[in-house]
């Protein structure tokens, strides 16, 4: 039974929407990135860069090389919206974009790897066979049916997207203590017309609880062709309240677009047949290969989430297995990372400057993330070891130097506490991906 | 009756005229001795002895009066104090010139001494027009380079606007041509010796500059920079607020933390070697840690808004307002023992002179040096969290 719904032919109206919306959608957010300025400011600017574990030979293309990517971007999101050499395009889209994405982690972002996960379903999925280019060029025949399952890939990953930030949701802080929403909505006491509302407990709460059953139940309510008419305006609220809430960019946009893949594909055919009249071509090929790597795609995408449960420790305070988890708006950290220099032989902690070496965005992550302060402190002794310096008129050349940090941090409206000490040396502490044991306990 | 207020508070906005106006005439009629003691409430009771929980806050805590209040009582006044200390001590030393002997000697050092104190309070001040000229950097960049001055004064021709005079200038070259010997040998200085009259010339420019930049500081801020000042209400990264909190912090962390105490008790060395000679006002000595203190003094008056008992409104009354609607929060309990904890550490473990104490009691200082850090991480974390100041325009999702 479950064999014959996935083969089923149906309309392949919902992937051409999918194609357009996202191609659109990439092209401004792409423009707006450049617009802001942001190339320069965290690839061109800063002289270190966060990579992530075992991508560390990703670096920034020089300035000019920079540009050349966000160019192509533009270019290849363009041709994504086209169904223009659509292979090519989604091919370089993916690629051009994770590159970017995986040159500095202080940029992470939820939705830049939703868009990344994205971006590489769409180089397998036939999106460009109708009411595009290539078409249009004959370099590809019009198809209008297609197996199910073709579509339900990019259901599964929507939905994952929102039932796992759901489950992410049910955990003390969120529901009981309403935080870090209270934080973040208290100081906006004074936004237009809502403002008196987000002073009280009850609003918080309020918003803390529905997140989270908004999250957990929207895709069941969208799926249902009975609820979906109802769910659809609630989810669209929903993003443009955050949207006008929260500095998240243009996330909300790509996931109201995003969750249009949730209607029918009989609803979606209605709405393309005005421009382009169907003649139920079935699509011929339905590779084995790509199903196979598609489930394999899914499982994983399922299983990626769960591996903090590898780590022991409070989860939001190590940070061991955070990223890729689809973990949204759930934490408030702000740190204050104080480094210092150390010689073995020497009983003083010299203090460093860090907005010598990074930018103000990279000092606020790496501040209450111990991954990023491990790496950094490998930086800074490779940057420093054998140097001669002038202390304070005193000439020491620095051998055997060793990096140290006191880190404070405050979690989601407490008080600061201690997450790293400056008796541990950081230098000397490995960069991998096992269980942090310096990092001091939250409790 | 004693009305106890526990309406829900959605409905207050409707209701509060009409609620507030129960409160009143209840309380009023009935005379009772409790009801809200918290003076930023909208019902405080002036008469009320106990507190029973009615408080009633429908107000929005305005960061324009916020702004305001640290415009016209901490900073204009900052400004306004430091010309008159600065204009104080031109006539003094006019007076000096006039008739170079040791009682006037003497008055110009006092008025030297009182305005270095007053510069305690505006130097946090370092931005919008401060920050245009370089105050600090003009103000008060010690150790000052005694072979420089003595240089310029040799020469009889310099130019105090150069960056490579900076280390020539300001409160610590006067502290040098004023206290690097005793008294008579001063007057002397000034009188008898060759270069007298250059010297003479050395101090009067130096006074006149700092007068000078002082007051289009307060020009500034009296003419324009007050009303772009409190308009800018936002929380973004240009706003007031963060220019004013930004300034502060930073202002705390290097020039009085590490200026005035870590860099003399040797706590930025490798070799945690005491440096006395680093001490701001090194050569009248005595002054050093009476600075240190005047500058904390000048922290505390900017997070409580207060100023020589005045009540203002400042970050205490923002963070108060911020806890009114988050009982579980108690930020400025935290930061209120914090700042009386490292005022006892600078008052009781520091002794006069520092420059000597930083050298037979390291490690006293050096506590004392820890000490004040945590003031440094309650500002920069938890109270900017709390609310809601933010420090870059990009994108995050919280995370």
């Amino acid at each position: 039974m479950l064999a014959q719904f996935i083969n089923k032919k149906v309309s392949n109206a919902p992937l051409v929407h999918f194609r357009i919306g996202f191609g659109i959608l990439m092209f401004l957010s792409t423009l707006r990135f450049m617009m802001n300025g942001w190339i320069n400011e965290f690839y061109i600017q800063p002289k270190y860069h966060f990579t992530y574990f075992g991508f560390d030979w990703v670096k920034p293309a020089g300035e000019l090389g920079m540009y050349l990517v966000f160019v192509g971007m533009l270019i290849a999101a363009l041709g994504v919206a086209l169904g223009a050499f659509y292979r090519i395009s989604t091919i370089s889209f993916f690629l051009l974009f994770t590159y970017v994405e995986l040159l500095d982690k202080t940029f992470y972002l939820n939705h830049y790897y939703f868009v990344s996960l994205i971006s590489f379903i769409l180089i397998f999925l036939p999106a460009h066979k109708r009411f595009s280019f290539d078409v249009k060029w004959k370099r590809e025949r019009q198809v209008e049916m297609i197996p199910y399952w073709l579509i339900w890939v990019l259901i599964a990953q929507v939905g994952i997207v929102y039932t796992y930030a759901g489950f992410a949701k049910i955990n003390y802080d969120w529901l009981i203590n309403a935080q870090p929403l209270r934080i973040w909505l208290m100081p906006k006491y004074d936004a237009f017309i809502i403002g008196p509302l987000l002073k009280y407990d009850f609003t918080h709460y309020t918003f803390a609880w529905f997140g989270m059953f908004f999250d957990c139940t929207i895709v069941f309510f969208m799926l249902w062709s009975k609820t979906r008419r109802y769910a659809y305006p609630i989810l669209v609220l929903f993003h443009i309240m955050t949207a006008l809430l929260f500095p998240i960019g243009v996330f909300p946009y790509v996931m109201i677009f995003a969750a249009t893949i949730f209607f029918h594909p009989d609803q979606h055919e209605k709405l393309l047949n005005r421009f382009s009249v169907s003649h139920r071509n079935e699509e011929s090929t339905n590779p084995k290969a790509v199903r196979y790597f598609f489930t394999f795609f899914i499982v994983l995408q399922l299983l990626i989430p769960w591996r903090y449960l590898l780590y022991p420790g409070n989860l939001f305070w190590t940070e061991e297995g955070f990223r890729f988890s689809w973990r949204v708006m759930l934490v408030e950290k702000e740190g204050e990372a104080m480094f210092y220099m150390k010689l073995p032989n020497k009983p003083g902690y010299k203090p460093i400057e860090l907005s010598n070496y990074l930018i103000p965005q990279q000092i606020k992550q790496m501040s209450y993330q111990p991954d990023m302060l491990i790496q950094f402190s490998h930086y800074l002794k490779d940057d420093l070891e054998g140097k001669m310096i002038n202390d304070y008129g005193e000439k020491i050349k620095l051998d055997d130097v060793q990096i140290c940090a006191d880190v404070y941090v405050s979690m989601n409206g407490r008080r600061s506490r201690k997450l790293i000490d400056k008796k541990t040396v950081l230098s000397d502490q490995p960069y991998n991906l096992y269980h942090r044991t310096f990092v001091l306990p939250f409790e | 009756m004693c009305n106890k207020g526990n309406m829900f508070p959605l409905l207050l906005d409707k209701m509060k005229n009409l609620g507030l106006a129960i409160i009143i005439i209840a309380g009023t009629l009935s005379g009772c001795r409790q009801g809200c003691t918290d003076p930023i409430a909208d019902n405080y009771k002036e008469r009320a002895k106990r507190d029973d929980g009615s408080c009633v806050y429908s107000d929005n805590f305005n960061r324009g009066e916020m702004l305001t209040s640290y415009a016209d009582m901490l900073i204009i006044p900052a400004y306004t104090d430091l010309s008159a200390k600065l204009t104080n001590l031109k006539s003094s030393f006019e007076t000096f010139e006039m008739t170079p002997n040791l009682a006037n000697l003497s008055s110009l050092e006092a008025a030297w001494y009182h305005a270095y104190k007053s510069w305690q309070h505006a130097a946090y001040f370092e931005f919008g027009p401060a920050d245009m000229i370089l105050l600090r950097s003009n103000m008060n960049t010690y150790p000052t380079d005694t072979g420089q001055i003595i240089n310029n004064v040799s020469s009889g021709s310099y130019d105090l606007d150069i960056v490579s005079n900076l280390d020539a200038k300001g409160f610590p070259a006067i502290d040098y041509l004023l206290n690097s010997y005793d008294a008579n040998q001063t007057l002397a200085l000034f009188t008898s010796d060759a270069n007298a009259a250059n010297r003479m010339q050395y101090l009067k420019d130096l006074i006149l500059d700092m007068d000078a930049k002082s007051s289009t500081v307060l020009n500034q801020w009296q003419a324009s920079y007050r009303g772009q000042f409190i308009s800018s209400t936002g929380l973004d990264v240009g706003s007031s607020t963060n220019l004013l909190f930004n300034a502060v912090i930073m202002h705390y962390e290097r020039y009085v933390r590490q200026g005035k105490l870590g860099i003399p008790a040797g706590a930025l060395t490798l070799s945690q070697m005491p440096l006395p000679d680093k001490v701001e006002a090194y050569y009248q000595g005595n002054l050093s840690k009476e600075l240190l203190a005047e500058s904390f003094v000048a922290f505390e008056d900017i997070y409580t808004g207060n100023k020589l008992g005045l009540e203002g409104i400042g970050f205490e009354e923002y963070v108060l307002y911020l806890e009114s609607l988050d009982q579980s929060a108690s930020l400025n309990t935290t930061i209120k023992t914090q700042i009386s904890n490292a005022q006892s550490a600078i008052t009781g473990t520091l002794q006069s002179p520092l420059k000597y104490f930083v050298e037979n009691n390291q490690q006293s200082a050096l506590q004392v040096w820890d000490e004040l850090q945590m003031l440094v991480v309650y500002f920069k974390n938890d109270l900017k969290s709390m609310i809601g100041l933010s420090i870059t325009y990009a994108d995050a999702d919280g995370d």
